[in-house]
């Protein structure tokens, strides 16, 4: 929202010293976010009215002229092109270093063009910002066809006036000969351009409803500067017209007040100058005085009105209801809007003729020829106007202050002072009686607050006579109690603003402003808190990844692309689905870190082959979980687990991704096994696929994508996958350590080398010669498998070292050679093992 | 011409469907669509040497035939080396309980592993939050509409709402992808009560289109204190110490109403900037300073939401947000490298 400093100073009485950026900053620090300060005047300082004191005719061109205008205390000659020139005209005259609009439309443009940077091609041109339509562009001194011109006599769109003064035709320029200005003036002065416009963040003003327009801005300038505050007292309108309207609120809840006159005898025409400036700007284009009116109240006060053509108005009868369903009405934006029932229209005694709070509807329209109106100034419920703006995706100025639950009190004022204007710009005009339906209560408290609540809720000690004296300059009432405070609530502040003592400490501290109050340390108890032992899983699965592995974390996203599960043949029929995504194609809630890591192996294979990537993160699975319990305790969300997972692209792919696992469980010290399963998914290796269990509880896999979806990834080489449910495995303990004495007795290492079925595994070599002399077996380490002809066809060739140790005493080489016959007699009969 | 088109076509096609594996294919590939001597790719040539009437005359025919004979070819080709696949894979035997090998030597380069930085910054604020005696919580990411907005006091059709443009989950209208780290503020209340000292780093989400300064993924750091008589000026004493334990150095800062309908008051921490000093630059739009950190006393509606009775009770809360410290801390000037997955960016870390 823009404010004008000038405007607000109509209201408050500030310091004449104060800079714009002065008060900028203090509104900043203490009520709303200044974005930024525009100094309108700039533009304009020197651009000057001048008076034409003589045209003749250009000696090499027809169609231009040579004038001489009167600057006040100087005189200049320019060329112009102008088709309006008249002797004595007062003008709006560019000097020279002035910056006026580029414009692009012909035919005007080329004569302007010429006139501000002389012959093309000519050195004496300069841009200012980038050639083209709108561009700016500074006056130098130049010739026009062989004719010097030093200036240029300016059409309203070149020195972006057209809002204020809309041309009739493009070659005219900007007649000022109405006004009675001071010739030589800069239009800065003479426009009241010499302001400054706070540019206001609308999002830091959300709760607010009373800053939403000037007066309650120069209320908060007010308390700031203890300046004193114009007070916005109206007379009370006597009614005129015997003709009155006749309202009825249906929708009492949505409609907290209802305010409607009805008044003859307008004549609509355009506004005087000052009021067009004003909604100048604020942005606004002037369309008429009636219609300027209300817009100016509406920035003045932040109250929205609407004017409706009396003749339009069937029945001459108001109803505020709900929309019937599927009710049709085409609003002043010219788009037919389908209304649903929870909508609020105004309506007359056949047809909606306002969707109320946020646009009039073009059947009602106000008219070159109207002459009766019916005004309106209400107040509507701020939710209901917010969910029917919003579904219409139409937030009009009107809807973004109704959304804000404005008092319904600014509803009066705001009539009282348009029926005024009114009679002030069309002195015929006859009011009636304003019909006001109520229905509302305001809690305006009051509230009751203890000295030892602000000074503790501050954290210092507030002076008492400093804290009455920011409220009572807020427009609060306040009356002292013997602990404290009682504190009525001033009725724009009482709608939602403020209701608990919390929101009075706030007025208190910010006015005084947060920066003077002295930081000062809490005091906590010391308190045991058990660790999360979820979070230390985490950390430490992180570091036991990036150090042991030497894999590198990303970060993915927690959707998943449909055109990748499909690619991987990933089953999603039971993934969770953003319904609003932006990009609609990656819309699953991923169930498993791997679509999204198989992505970014894609992507970082076109820059290298060296790939050993991780990721920890939550995962959204298809049952529920049991801790995520709604508030009413009635429904669960999706369980959350987090999960680590990473890809490693390399020869050896499945069993490197094993390594890890096995490292990563060794390093969080928890036992794991792991199991081929009966079913891998097809996206899986056929046979590089395990399962990883704990306590016969699966918590995740390792495995090799399948060659196929490689090469539909176009991924060459072997890609392992692996995955670890992390919160499963916080819900278990992880192993006790047991310390037992180091043995002192030597160890006795022995090779063994013998051939077996290729189908043989190693986990049963293992558990079976363990099983043969477990008390003497410390460890059994594998040193090569290999299959050669040689060796026979479906059979494989195993080489490992069993190392033996006693416990109690040194062991002999017959001992160690006892225990080793029975390994080699057991791997016999138990899997076929022949030694070599 | 045509005649002899066809027959080419037809034998080339009854050869195709003998052979057995993708060393035959490439036999007749060659033999018939072979650049040099090629059978079709030569009588194809001879087509293009012909008078332009017989070459129209022939055109659509020759064309036909080479499309033809070409996607006969290219999906035999794709049938192939699946079967050539699915045969490798049945010849192998794979003894998958071997055990696993390590991981970090690839080749002869030795790589390094590296922590992502946000992960880092994250770890960092969480020990310093620790040697104060916080608690690290965590939540679900995926949310209930009442935690993320209602307990947080922003009802249905606030306002507030706007600037946090949310995802919601399709056939579940009350379930939504958490666009900030504050309900667990709620969580917590109601999990452990009060006092409580508590962050909660996090993964959170909004609903727009992704550019250089704009994620929909992005990270939080939420914080919480509860306890008897915690005051604005607790608040402010503590986020100047959180900001140098960031910052590593004393900075300017200025705190100003911010509003946040989960704190009553609610601030906006401004730091000076740290590219101009407080000059002005576009960094922080020539204002010299820079939102950091929003911050507020805990609303009592909030409060009471979370079952904690805020006539005995008072606290502050403030979110940081990790990925812009990230972004500042090593001038990372496209948001979007952070989720990218991308090695050249993250093994720089």
């Amino acid at each position: 929202m823009l404010i004008s400093l000038n405007w607000l100073k109509q209201h408050v009485k500030l310091p004449e010293d104060l800079l714009a950026k002065e008060i900028g900053l203090k509104l900043t620090m203490s009520t709303v976010e200044i974005d930024g300060i525009k100094y309108l005047g700039e533009a304009f300082d020197t651009i000057v009215v001048g008076k034409i004191l003589k045209i003749s005719s250009h000696p090499n061109a027809d169609k231009l002229r040579l004038v001489e205008v009167d600057l006040g205390n100087e005189k200049e000659t320019v060329v112009c092109g102008g088709t309006n020139l008249t002797e004595g005209m007062l003008v709006a005259f560019a000097k020279i270093g002035a910056k006026v609009q580029w414009h692009a439309a012909p035919p005007i443009s080329i004569k302007r063009a010429e006139q501000v940077i002389g012959d093309s091609g000519s050195d004496a041109k300069k841009l200012v910002g980038r050639h083209g339509q709108n561009e700016l562009v500074e006056i130098v001194e130049t010739a026009i066809r062989g004719v010097k011109s030093r200036g240029m006599i300016c059409a309203s769109t070149e020195i972006g006036l057209d809002k204020i003064f809309p041309p009739k035709s493009e070659k005219e320029i900007l007649d000022l000969s109405e006004y009675k200005f001071e010739v030589g003036a800069p239009l800065s002065v003479a426009l009241e351009m010499d302001d400054a416009l706070f540019e206001v963040d609308n999002k830091s003003m959300t709760h607010r409803p009373d800053l939403w327009g000037h007066y309650g801005l120069a209320r908060e300038l007010a308390a700031l500067y203890g300046a004193e505050l114009e007070e916005y007292v109206l007379e009370k309108i006597k009614p005129t017209n015997k003709e009155s309207i006749s309202v009825e609120v249906e929708a009492k809840d949505l409609c907290p007040r209802y305010l409607a006159s009805r008044i003859d005898n307008i004549k609509i025409s355009e506004s005087p100058l000052w009021l067009k400036l004003k909604l100048f700007k604020m942005g606004v284009r002037p369309i008429n005085n009636i219609v300027d009116i209300t817009n100016y109240l509406l920035f003045e006060l932040g109250q929205p009105m609407h004017a409706f053509d009396a003749q339009k108005i069937s029945g001459n009868k108001i109803i505020v209801r709900n929309a019937y369903q599927d009710e049709n009405m085409t609003t002043l934006d010219g788009n037919e809007r389908k209304l649903t029932k929870d909508m609020l229209v105004i309506a007359d005694a056949e047809k909606p003729v306002a969707l109320a709070g946020i646009m009039g509807a073009l059947n009602s329209e106000i008219q070159d020829t109207t002459a009766s109106i019916i005004l309106e100034s209400a107040t509507f419920r701020a939710d209901n106007i917010r969910k029917t703006a919003n579904s219409f995706d139409l937030r009009t100025e009107s809807a973004i202050r109704f959304e804000k639950s404005l008092d319904p009190n600014l509803a009066l004022v705001a009539l009282q002072k348009a029926i005024k204007m009114i009679q002030e710009l069309c002195p015929d005009a006859v009011s009636s009686e304003i019909v006001d339906v109520k229905n509302f209560e305001l809690n305006q408290g009051p509230i009751e607050i203890s000295w030892d609540f602000i000074n503790s809720r501050i954290g210092e000690e507030m002076r008492k006579e400093k804290v009455v004296g920011i409220l009572e300059a807020l427009g609060f009432s306040v009356s002292k109690k013997r602990k404290g405070l009682s504190v009525k609530v001033p009725t724009w502040r009482a709608t939602k603003d403020i209701s608990i003592p919390e929101d009075l400490v706030e007025e208190v501290a910010r006015i005084i402003g947060y920066d003077n109050i002295t930081p000062k340390m809490p005091v906590f108890e010391l308190a045991y808190n058990a660790p999360d032992k979820l979070q230390n899983l985490i950390r430490a699965s992180r570091t036991a990844i990036v150090f042991g592995a030497m894999a590198t974390e990303i970060y993915s996203y927690s959707f998943n692309a449909e055109t990748t599960l499909k690619s991987l043949d990933m089953n999603y029929f039971n993934y969770w689905q953003l319904s609003n995504a932006l990009d609609s194609s990656r819309r699953f809630l991923r169930q498993s870190l791997i679509p999204n890591l198989v992505e970014a192996v894609v992507n970082n294979l076109r820059f290298s082959s060296h790939i050993n990537i991780f990721e920890v993160g939550k995962i959204f699975a298809g049952n529920f979980g049991s801790d995520l319990v709604s508030n009413k305790g009635d429904e669960k969300l999706p369980e959350q687990n987090t999960v680590i997972g990473g890809a490693i692209m390399a020869d050896d792919a499945f069993f490197r991704a094993k390594g890890i696992v096995e490292n990563l469980a060794d390093c969080l010290n928890y036992s794991v096994e792991f199991q081929q399963p009966s079913n891998v998914e097809p996206w899986q290796h056929p046979q590089k696929t395990i399962e990883i269990f704990i306590d016969k509880e699966k918590i995740g896999f390792v495995t090799e994508l399948h060659p196929s979806k490689a090469q539909t990834f176009d991924i060459a080489g072997a890609l392992g996958l692996w995955q670890l449910d992390l919160s499963k495995l916080a819900q278990r303990d992880s192993n006790a350590i047991v310390y037992k004495k180091i043995n002192k007795y030597p160890t006795v290492a022995l090779d063994l080398s013998f051939s077996v079925d290729e189908k043989v595994h190693w986990a049963d070599i293992y558990k079976l010669s363990m099983a043969s002399a477990s008390n003497l077996i410390k460890d059994i380490e594998l040193l090569d498998v290999y299959q050669s002809d040689k060796i026979g066809v479906g059979n494989k060739s195993v080489t490992m070292r069993i190392i033996y140790q006693a416990d109690d005493h040194t062991l002999t080489n017959e001992e160690a050679q006892t225990a080793h016959a029975k390994v080699v007699d057991q791997l016999a009969k138990g899997v076929g093992a022949q030694i070599r | 011409m045509e005649e002899k088109l066809i027959k080419i076509k037809n034998a080339a096609l009854k050869e195709l469907a003998t052979i057995k594996d993708i060393d035959e294919f490439k036999k007749i590939f060659t033999k018939y669509l072979g650049r040099k001597q090629g059978v079709l790719t030569d009588i194809l040539k001879d087509i293009k040497n012909l008078g332009a009437d017989a070459k129209k005359a022939i055109g659509q025919v020759a064309n036909q035939v080479k499309n033809d004979v070409a996607a006969a070819f290219a999906a035999r080709e794709k049938e192939l080396s699946g079967l050539e696949i699915e045969k490798k894979l049945s010849e192998n035997l794979v003894d998958v309980t071997l055990p696993g090998l390590p991981a970090g030597w690839q080749g002869k380069k030795n790589q390094a592993g590296h922590f992502h930085p946000s992960t880092q910054i994250q770890y960092e604020l969480e020990d310093m939050f620790r040697s104060l005696g916080f608690l690290v919580l965590d939540g679900p990411e995926l949310e209930f509409d009442y935690y993320n907005f209602e307990g947080l006091n922003i009802p249905q059709y606030h306002p507030a709402r706007d600037s946090q443009d949310t995802f919601y989950i399709k056939d579940h209208a009350n379930w939504l992808m958490r666009t900030h780290t504050s309900p667990v503020q709620v969580r917590a209340l109601q999990k452990y009560g009060a006092p409580i000292r508590a962050i909660v780093p996090g993964r959170v989400f909004r609903n727009e289109a992704t550019d250089a300064s704009h994620e929909h993924t992005f990270y939080q750091l939420e914080g919480l204190v509860v306890d008897k008589d915690i005051s604005v000026a607790n608040l402010i004493a503590v986020m100047n110490l959180l900001l140098k334990g960031i910052l590593k150095q004393d900075i300017k800062t200025r705190l100003r109403p911010g509003y946040f309908p989960f704190v009553e008051p609610g601030f906006e921490l401004d730091i000076n900037c740290l590219i101009c000093n407080g000059k002005g630059c576009p960094v922080c739009k020539h204002s010299g300073w820079v939102e950091i950190l929003p911050c507020g006393m805990v609303h009592p509606n909030v409060l009471k939401h979370g079952g904690v009775d805020p006539e005995k009770y008072s606290g502050f809360a403030f979110g940081l947000g990790l990925n812009r410290l990230v972004m500042m801390k090593y001038g990372i000037d496209d948001i979007r490298l952070l989720q990218s997955g991308d090695l050249r960016f993250l093994q720089q870390f």
